[in-house]
């Protein structure tokens, strides 16, 4: 159970004097049921790099496998591969289209042939997922809703395919901070409760380091690093040369390491710091107690 | 100076229904002050960016530019060149072929005579950094060298006043950090009055002054670290607080004396050395 990307290569414009290497040789393996971050600059190639995974763009060369399949071969069926591979683009809420938010979520359910029942189901289910309630946004026009509204609701149309796999392309940009949360901890949910395997595509280290349990750093087409956060916030200086922030509270613990203090450097949120220090500073007393 | 006097806004849904965007805001903006304006999603901050320059009107209330009312028409394309404006979307507003002649768009259509033109396109090019770029087509740039030229293209204009309403929200932290340091040099060292409206609180606390939005109405205001000591109104509006005023709150919950207006790391080891 895994998407297996085998040897990725792919050119744009190739053959032309504009050609360009998008991405270069990436062999990559995401388990299923696991949360995976893959960050890296703009143009650094991770956009290209996932629109892959359902079949979007076709290789230049190598191999995609989605459990075990070539999904770049000819013949595939890439309606199945697409809703068992959902993929949510940058600003979703652009592509909402329908006159009410249920007509929306059914979009793709109703192209499933299934029965009406179960078109209805499934938009119910779908924007619960989301936290919206069908009887008060349904028969809404989604565009009368705020902006992290309406990208729950974009999110909701692909959930309603009810996908095994789930790509999101920096979906918390432009939101504040709350509707920033509201996405993630979305995110957390679906992968903890519905088993969904989750890949993020995202610039921010903070946002990541909240959720994610592995992390690919993807700079100019190749894989820079992949490994836990732990690991890959280990190599601060190599993720700087590449354009990337620790987060703030990693550098906090890095900068106490640096003035002796013996802390643990993987911790990346107020939250994780706060429990880290506290449990230093009770040692402390102890040994203070001690000695006394 | 800008003055903001009991601004009103509504956008109408149809014609009955109207919607409060703007409700009563009292503000004064400074010459050569740095003022960032933070909000959540739907607090009224964009709306009263585009009152700044007269790109929207008051249903009542008055902005008042240097003296000039934007609603009087007869001020309104003076008002333009004096607040220059940066939208979020970097490709949303550029409109010419090569970067140069983009930043000479502004003074050309004001009919600045060709070799002043010259003068301020170098002027404008050499304050962001991006003289080596003057030939290269904008879409081959980067979105932080994107908005770059586009602070240039004001600053061609001659604007005293700068409006950036999110320029880093499409950016990387690169280009992010490349933009901000844009927008402080500018300001330090131009004289500048730069009003940065932002989800970014760690782009706010390098403000002189911070304007919290609520509901269309200003709901706190005061320097940086007055404002985000406020740790828990300003979760209740939906915001976030650096990451270091984040943890000292937590800190300060396990009854450790570590104040709220640490923005820096440094400063924050400095604090707490002595507990470890």
């Amino acid at each position: 159970m895994s998407i297996f990307i085998e040897h990725l290569t792919h050119l744009y414009s190739p053959g032309s004097p504009l050609q360009v290497k998008a991405l270069d040789d990436i062999t990559l393996q995401i388990e299923a049921g696991e949360f995976l971050a893959i960050i890296g600059q703009s143009g650094s190639g991770k956009s290209t790099l996932v629109q892959h995974f359902n079949g979007l763009l076709k290789p230049s060369s190598g191999n995609i496998y989605l459990e075990g399949q070539n999904i770049t071969v000819k013949g595939v069926n890439l309606r199945l591969i697409r809703q068992r591979v959902g993929m949510i683009f940058q600003y979703p809420e652009q592509q909402l289209f329908e006159e009410t938010v249920f007509d929306d979520v059914a979009f793709g359910p109703r192209n499933l042939g299934i029965t009406e029942e179960d078109v209805e189901k499934r938009v119910q289910n779908a924007l619960a997922l989301v936290g919206l309630d069908k009887q008060k946004v349904g028969s809404r026009s989604p565009f009368q809703l705020s902006g992290g509204q309406m990208r729950r609701v974009a999110i909701a149309g692909v959930l309603a395919m009810q996908p095994d796999y789930l790509i999101l392309d920096e979906p918390t940009a432009n939101l504040d901070p709350q509707g920033r949360d509201e996405i993630l901890f979305l995110l957390d949910k679906l992968n903890k409760e519905q088993k969904v395997t989750i890949i993020l595509v995202s610039h921010s280290m903070e946002e990541v380091a909240r959720f994610a349990e592995r992390i690919v750093v993807v700079h100019e087409g190749k894989v820079l690093t992949v490994g836990t956060l732990a690991e890959v916030f280990a190599e601060e200086s190599q993720l700087e040369k590449v354009g990337l922030a620790l987060p703030p509270i990693t550098k906090l613990m890095k900068e106490l390491n640096r003035a002796g203090k013996k802390v643990e450097t993987a911790v990346f949120t107020p939250k994780q710091a706060t429990s880290e220090l506290l449990k230093i500073i009770k040692e402390k007393r102890v040994r203070g107690k001690k000695d006394v | 100076m800008i003055e903001i006097k009991n601004l009103l806004h509504h956008y109408y849904i149809n014609e009955e229904k109207k919607l409060t965007a703007l409700d009563g805001i009292h503000l004064s903006i400074e010459k050569g002050e740095f003022l960032a304006i933070i909000g959540a999603n739907g607090s009224g901050k964009s709306t009263l960016s585009r009152h700044l320059n007269g790109l929207l009107l008051p249903s009542s209330g008055d902005v008042i530019v240097d003296g000039m009312n934007t609603k009087e028409e007869n001020n309104i394309w003076q008002i333009r060149q004096a607040v220059g404006m940066v939208f979020q979307n970097p490709e949303n507003q550029i409109v010419a072929a090569v970067v140069e002649e983009d930043i000479a768009f502004g003074p050309e259509n004001l009919g600045v005579a060709p070799a002043e033109i010259r003068e301020r396109v170098n002027f404008a090019l050499q304050v962001v950094g991006m003289e080596k770029w003057r030939n290269h087509p904008p879409h081959l740039l980067s979105g932080g060298q994107k908005q770059k030229i586009a602070i240039a293209g004001a600053l061609a204009l001659g604007s005293q006043y700068l409006v950036l309403d999110e320029p880093t929200a499409m950016l990387d932290p690169a280009g992010r950090r490349d933009v901000l340091q844009t927008i402080q040099k500018l300001h330090q060292e131009k004289g500048l009055t730069v009003i940065l409206i932002t989800h970014f609180m760690e782009e706010a606390v390098e403000a002189e002054r911070v304007v919290v939005m609520g509901e269309g109405k200003i709901f706190l205001e005061g320097k940086p670290e007055d404002v985000f000591v406020q740790v828990e109104q300003l979760k209740k509006l939906g915001l976030d607080v650096p990451a270091m005023t984040e943890l000292a709150f937590l800190l300060q919950q396990e009854k450790l004396d570590i104040p709220l207006n640490i923005f820096k790391i440094d400063e924050m080891v400095k604090y707490l050395c002595p507990y470890l």
